[in-house]
């Protein structure tokens, strides 16, 4: 989510006068005119609306589901969202949570579900 | 068996581990995520009885002297130096004593004289509690900013809506405890949680748009219903919580569960709560056009809803120079809006559980600056209080002859979040969070309550 983290060169993703973008800021990007010791770290509205509903985390699950087409069957479909997204395999239990989403559910929309993990959106 | 195990625990060894994810569908939330964010007050309540805050700050710093603070000595000492004011001082070069070109005019039934430029706000002063005897510690724009909303210059404290939040926690868990409304940029330490629990912050909209889809980015998904949403939130949250199993309890990611649930629900709800085109034609007008009227109205129906804290910036009253000119472009609109959220709270029987505070980081020195303007003044200037308790109809606290200095009754910035506190039924000295091995309040080693200004 963080993507290109250049100061004051994000004004393409519609940011404002001071050249942060809007989706660093959300996620406490520090002000690129001021001396900063850190990120200050914090959990808001903006944050989760940014991952439940913008058009960027819909296109790139989008991409990431196109990826997968040729996988075959949901069990490698998850794997593969695993290994793209979060560089590892799910554990049994994730693979079990995964397997009962897409029962019911498309691969868009579980890319999307693991884009918005705590170990995703975080990745040290 | 039933007895002794937790509902998730006895969902979970009936229908194995998908089962959490089912279950908790079938009843709403998942359970650890629907338990809200309570108070964490733990203090003795104090006899105030307000539960909510709105805080109309006026960036820049608005003058004491051209508002609710009359000095005519100003006017028989024109042009002269104030040299026999003690510990007379200004940031920049300033020259004489500058008298108002407003004049005052004694207003309500208590007599309290006001500016005829906030015609307005003289109409409610009967509700209003004025305190002429401000002061506070530092005369810069970000030092003075973080202290009124901090108490510390320091620039990583948290801002008194977080302590609020933090304290009485939430009253509609589909809402924002505490919710910031400002037409720019807004600066960190007005919103910052600080050190206290993430959820705590601010959330902070823009209220130069008056439709909510453009207010809050993202509100809505354009591809997906709301029950898929449901449907991948609940995956989300089974996953989450199976990690936090894998390595123990964190604050930060149980504030993240909790605020997805929030937040899927803000996504409805504030398609209504952020609307005020649903607000009557009347309404509308008697709070006037401009994103700060917008702003004031807002802050109402959010209050009336339960958010606990609405902070609504108005900025441009840094006046260094054309002090008139400014006022008379900038203080009617402010002036309209402010008085008809006092009158509409009031007509409402909201204003007896809302405290309402204006002002701004600082004041501004009684001496010109660049001839027509005036120079920042932290020394003394004048805020004021309306509905929580605070008592209307009263001017508390003296500034000098010239309006430079308080001198009578003085009232510190912590003095006053020790009052606020107090009428929201916190004892100051009991909020505390301990951080970095020691415990920490928003007054920090300061601050006395001043009862007097209190009914």
């Amino acid at each position: 989510v963080y993507g290109r983290i250049s100061r004051g060169s994000e004004l393409r993703s519609g940011g404002d006068s001071r050249g942060t973008s809007n989706v660093l800021k959300a996620f406490d990007f520090p002000d690129p005119m001021l001396s900063s010791e850190g990120r200050e770290v914090t959990v808001n509205s903006q944050q989760q609306l940014f991952v439940l509903n913008s058009a960027f985390m819909h296109d790139q699950a989008a991409a990431l589901a196109a990826n997968l087409r040729n996988e075959d069957g949901n069990a490698a479909k998850i794997r593969g969202l695993y290994r793209k997204v979060l560089a590892r395999d799910p554990s049994a239990k994730e693979l079990d949570i995964g397997l009962s989403y897409l029962a019911d559910g498309t691969v868009q929309q579980y890319a999307q579900v693991l884009l918005s993990t705590n170990e995703e959106i975080f990745l040290p | 068996m039933i007895l002794g195990t937790s509902r998730r625990e006895m969902i979970q060894s009936l229908f194995g581990g998908a089962g959490t994810m089912a279950v908790s569908t079938m009843f709403g939330w998942p359970d650890r995520a629907r338990a809200a964010p309570l108070g964490r007050y733990a203090g003795p309540a104090t006899p105030g009885k307000a539960k909510h805050v709105i805080s109309l700050f006026l960036y820049g710093g608005p003058s004491q002297v051209d508002t609710f603070d009359p000095k005519p000595a100003l006017l028989r000492h024109q042009g002269q130096r104030p040299g026999q004011v003690e510990g007379f001082r200004t940031e920049r070069e300033t020259g004489g004593l500058l008298p108002t070109p407003f004049s005052f005019k004694r207003c309500g039934a208590s007599g309290i004289e006001v500016s005829e430029i906030i015609p307005q706000l003289g109409s409610v002063i009967d509700d209003l509690c004025v305190i002429r005897s401000m002061y506070t510690f530092n005369p810069t724009h970000t030092p003075g900013l973080s202290l009124y909303h901090t108490g510390t210059v320091l620039l990583n404290r948290p801002s008194i809506g977080s302590w609020i939040s933090y304290g009485l926690g939430t009253e509609n868990e589909n809402l924002p405890t505490f919710v910031a409304l400002d037409p720019g940029k807004l600066s960190g330490s007005i919103i910052r949680s600080g050190f206290l629990p993430a959820e705590h912050q601010g959330a902070f909209f823009s209220d130069s748009e008056i439709e909510p889809k453009k207010m809050i980015p993202n509100l809505r998904n354009q591809w997906l219903d709301s029950q898929t949403q449901r449907r991948q939130l609940d995956a989300l949250q089974a996953l989450s919580r199976n990690y936090s199993e894998s390595f123990g309890e964190d604050d930060y990611l149980n504030a993240r569960i909790r605020s997805f649930e929030s937040t899927y629900r803000l996504q409805a709800a504030a398609m209504d709560a952020f609307d005020i085109r649903k607000e009557p034609e009347a309404i509308r007008v008697a709070y006037g056009a401009g994103t700060f009227a917008n702003g004031c109205l807002l802050a109402r129906r959010l209050v009336e809803r339960g958010v606990r804290f609405v902070h609504v910036g108005l900025g441009g009253w840094d006046t260094h120079k054309d002090l008139e000119q400014n006022y008379r472009e900038r203080c009617p609109a402010m002036d309209q809006a402010a008085a008809a959220l006092v009158r509409d709270l009031k007509q409402r029987g909201l204003l007896e559980e809302t405290v309402v505070v204006w002002g701004g980081e600082f004041g501004r020195t009684p001496v010109s600056e660049s001839g027509n303007g005036r120079d920042h003044n932290p020394y003394g200037f004048t805020m004021w209080l309306a509905g929580g308790g605070f008592r209307g109809g009263l001017a508390y606290g003296m500034t000098d002859e010239f309006g430079f200095q308080a001198v009578k009754k003085r009232v510190s910035i912590h003095d006053l979040h020790a009052t606020m506190l107090y009428a929201l039924g916190v004892d100051h000295t009991r909020l505390m969070y301990r951080y970095a091995g020691r415990d920490f309040r928003l007054t920090d080693v300061y601050g006395e309550v001043v009862k007097e200004i209190l009914s």
